[in-house]
């Protein structure tokens, strides 16, 4: 539970107010007393006391104009520089819905429920979008008629390894920085169907881009990117970083050892048969990933340490596929004589 | 050092004579395997030839029946040459008809940069009617529509290459400037034929241009190549033959303001090689035995367009069914001449063609063989061979080891490559781009030439 003032100016929405006391059990989860609120001279809340049982559901009903969102976004921490007064208690962990147009278009459902839980577990939300990708691929190759086992679903990781995660995060910063940024921003702004100008370099995208629908072209690599900005919150200049570090792919910085469990998380997680691997460097990235991270994956029983094939398609376990001209009752060659 | 011969070594799968493949000597069991072709690629590199040539199709040849017509794809093979060696140059065969010049310029750049300067383009317009089929024509386009396209073609590969001038990438890691983007050009080309924005997605290469070589012999063939070509694979049967042809493309890149010494004459020629003439001989009779006639002779029905039903193998052709025979291409009416002029019969014909396809064949000693190719080298009829071995490795091997020695101790070939490039082997200048200032004064004082 943490207090806070519902975004008025002198208290941030989040982080120094989540120190506020914690109440026991039996208490609302929500409670807000005298909040006031106004924008100009237009006062819009006036003193509202509210309080909100665990599991309990309540629905604000009255016009337009009378105050159900600007109570909402105090809640949950939304507005900042309004003029107001209060206290407002609420978990630690917030999530709002918005209604039609102020969901975010470009995510799913769960993306738009759970949009205040992610910059929390990035990761987590990284995997579970790779878990579902796996799943929903799959099923449809199953639904095509076709083994499962027989499409290797194989994403793109960037592995920036160091001898200690600080390293590898530096090494990771290093890189970033290198990026001319002008141009980057440029080719962002393109994609994102936008003037360069609406991007500025140490603000996050702006709330008003197109929906995937306006996307001519590369609509699948447009909402990813417009997802990874929005889940980790990421400024333009942040995310200039991670695009230019693996145009979009997943980026795992630290330890060998680090980047060898994550491998094997999204592996054994189903949500991997393997990866592209992307060295961020080369040479000196591949080598790394080479030296340091596949032994460790050999030492785990999760790769071979001998080719036992010598084809690609015995690599990847996949069969060699039969003629479909073999034995059939098609033309051939011999019966059309002497033409060839 | 004197004028020297230019020699590529032109590779078919298995050798020139159709039914190599059977004789003893041969390896079929190894045409598919890189590992045979590379081998035969140093061996040539090892004797500095100038370059390996390897002719395609985008369509199955005939008679796979009996001959070894399968293809593998030119840019995956000579890519694989490529790593295999480091002087030699790579020519390949490139078709302006089923290609669009955005692919193509990329696949020679591309062979460019990574042999390091030694891409050879055989354009050719496509002489096979049934490639149309294999990309939606329902007929192949006429000889002059084909060549207008070739044209056209050929120009906007030549911008492409340009579209990069020499040091647009500066790679200054200090500005984090990669590229001067004032020094790569969108093309902008808008032609009858083709519209290409451009510029090309791969760097100027080490030649500038990937070395042009065309190989058509027909009017509409040797317009273009004295426009266009520096390297021309022609076919000969005779000295007389060959001379006129020498004469007369040097004569059309003339009129095109062009130096003729930079128009090599490259007659193909197929060499039997025994220690004794009458051993040459056998060995070349050998080879011929093993062909199948009946392939032969639809080939023969499809180049004179005339029936030879009535006709049994050791007849020789009546007047009147040569008379009747078409002559449209430069091949049938070389063949036509042949029969004629020798009195062949329909065997001999079938043998003379199983060889190297109407090239000229030659069987003697080695010093014979040198002494023919000095002879066509000194008379105005070739600037050098592409030598097309009736059956391989050992077709080759025996040029290499036997001919090549004799031709270096009269100082008529290389005994050290002095180049690194195919330009370089072939004295070749390196072009300027059109779009750099040097390159402007250039084109202005050749003229339109690209």
């Amino acid at each position: 539970m943490a207090a806070h003032s519902g975004g008025l100016t002198a208290v941030a929405p989040s982080g120094s107010s989540r120190t506020a006391p914690r109440t026991g059990a039996g208490s609302p989860t929500v409670s807000v007393r005298g909040l006031i609120r106004g924008f100009g001279p237009k006062g819009v809340l006036n003193g509202v006391d509210l309080d909100i049982a665990p599991g309990e559901f309540v629905a604000l009903l009255g016009p337009s104009g009378c105050g159900k969102s600007t109570l909402l976004r105090a809640l949950a921490g939304l507005d900042h520089d309004v003029k107001g007064s209060g206290v407002i208690n609420v978990p630690d962990r917030v999530s709002v819905v918005f209604q039609d147009s102020r969901l975010l278009p470009w995510d799913t459902v769960l993306g738009n429920v759970t949009l205040g839980l992610r910059d929390h577990d990035a990761d987590a939300k990284a995997l579970a979008d790779a878990q579902e990708f796996y799943r929903d691929l799959k099923s449809r190759t199953a639904a095509a008629g076709r083994d499962p086992e027989s499409i290797k679903i194989l994403p793109g990781i960037v592995p920036v390894i160091g001898d200690t995660a600080e390293e590898a995060q530096a090494l990771e910063r290093e890189l970033d920085r290198l990026i001319k940024p002008e141009y980057a921003r440029i080719q962002l702004a393109k994609t994102l169907r936008v003037a360069p100008e609406d991007l500025p370099l140490d603000r996050q995208l702006p709330d008003n881009l197109p929906s995937e629908d306006e996307i001519e072209g590369a609509k699948s690599r447009y909402t990813l990117i417009v997802q990874l900005a929005r889940r980790e919150k990421l400024t333009v200049r942040e995310l200039i970083g991670r695009l230019g570090g693996g145009r979009g792919h997943r980026t795992f910085t630290g330890t060998a050892l680090q980047v060898a469990d994550a491998i094997q998380e999204w592996f054994d997680g189903g949500a991997a048969d393997g990866f592209n691997i992307m060295p961020p460097v080369l040479p000196s990235g591949l080598e790394a990933f080479v030296d340091l991270v596949v032994p460790i994956l050999q030492e785990r029983g999760l790769f071979r340490t001998e080719y036992t094939g010598r084809t690609l398609r015995e690599h990847y376990g996949l069969g060699r596929p039969d003629n479909r001209f073999a034995g059939a009752d098609g033309q051939a060659l011999a019966s059309i004589g002497s033409a060839f | 050092m004197g004028r020297q011969l230019k020699l590529n070594l032109f590779i078919y799968p298995g050798g020139h004579h159709e039914a190599a493949w059977r004789h003893p000597k041969s390896r079929p069991d190894r045409l598919l395997d890189i590992r045979f072709y590379q081998e035969l690629a140093q061996r040539a590199e090892a004797a500095k030839l100038d370059a390996v040539f390897y002719a395609d199709g985008p369509a199955l040849e005939s008679n796979v029946q009996y001959a070894t017509r399968f293809r593998l794809e030119p840019f995956t093979w000579l890519s694989a040459i490529a790593a295999a060696t480091e002087k030699i140059g790579l020519i390949g065969t490139a078709s302006t008809t089923y290609l669009e010049p955005y692919n193509a310029a990329r696949l020679f750049a591309s062979l460019d940069h990574l042999s390091g300067g030694r891409a050879g383009w055989n354009i050719v317009t496509t002489g096979a009617e049934r490639a149309a089929r294999n990309f939606g024509l329902d007929e192949h386009p006429p000889h002059a529509e084909r060549y207008s396209r070739a044209d056209e073609f050929v120009q906007v590969v030549g911008k492409l290459w340009d579209s990069w001038e020499d040091g647009a990438v500066v790679s200054d890691a200090g500005t984090g400037v990669f590229a001067d983007t004032s020094r790569i050009h969108p093309i902008g080309h808008q032609g009858d034929h083709f519209r290409v924005e451009g510029p090309l997605n791969t760097p100027r290469s080490p030649q500038g241009r990937p070395v042009y070589v065309q190989a058509g012999s027909s009017a509409d063939g040797k317009a273009f190549a004295a426009k266009h070509a520096e390297a021309v694979f022609t076919a000969h049967q005779t000295l007389q033959s060959a001379q006129d042809f020498y004469a007369d493309i040097k004569a059309l890149a003339a009129a095109e303001g062009r130096d003729p010494e930079k128009l090599l004459v490259l007659p193909g020629i197929s060499p039997y090689l025994g220690s004794t003439e009458a051993e040459a001989r056998a060995l070349r009779q050998e080879f011929d035995e093993l062909t199948q006639p009946e392939y032969g002779l639809g080939i023969l029905r499809k180049l004179l367009g005339v029936d030879l039903d009535g006709l049994k193998l050791d007849d020789t052709f009546p007047d009147d069914l040569l008379a009747s025979a078409g002559r449209e291409s430069s091949r049938s009416q070389l063949l036509l001449d042949t029969i004629r002029r020798e009195r062949l019969t329909v065997r001999k014909v079938l043998h003379r063609f199983a060889g190297a396809r109407g090239h000229y064949t030659v069987a003697g000693t080695p010093l014979q063989v040198a002494d023919e190719i000095q002879l066509w080298f000194e008379n105005g009829a070739a600037d050098g061979f592409n030598i097309m071995p009736p059956w391989l490795p050992g077709g080759f091997e025996a040029f290499a080891d036997e001919v090549v020695p004799i031709l270096q101790s009269r100082g008529l070939f290389r005994t050290e490559y002095s180049a690194r490039t195919l330009r370089g082997h072939f004295g070749l200048d390196r072009p300027e781009s059109q779009y750099s200032p040097a390159g402007q004064t250039t084109q202005q004082l050749q003229g339109a030439h690209a």
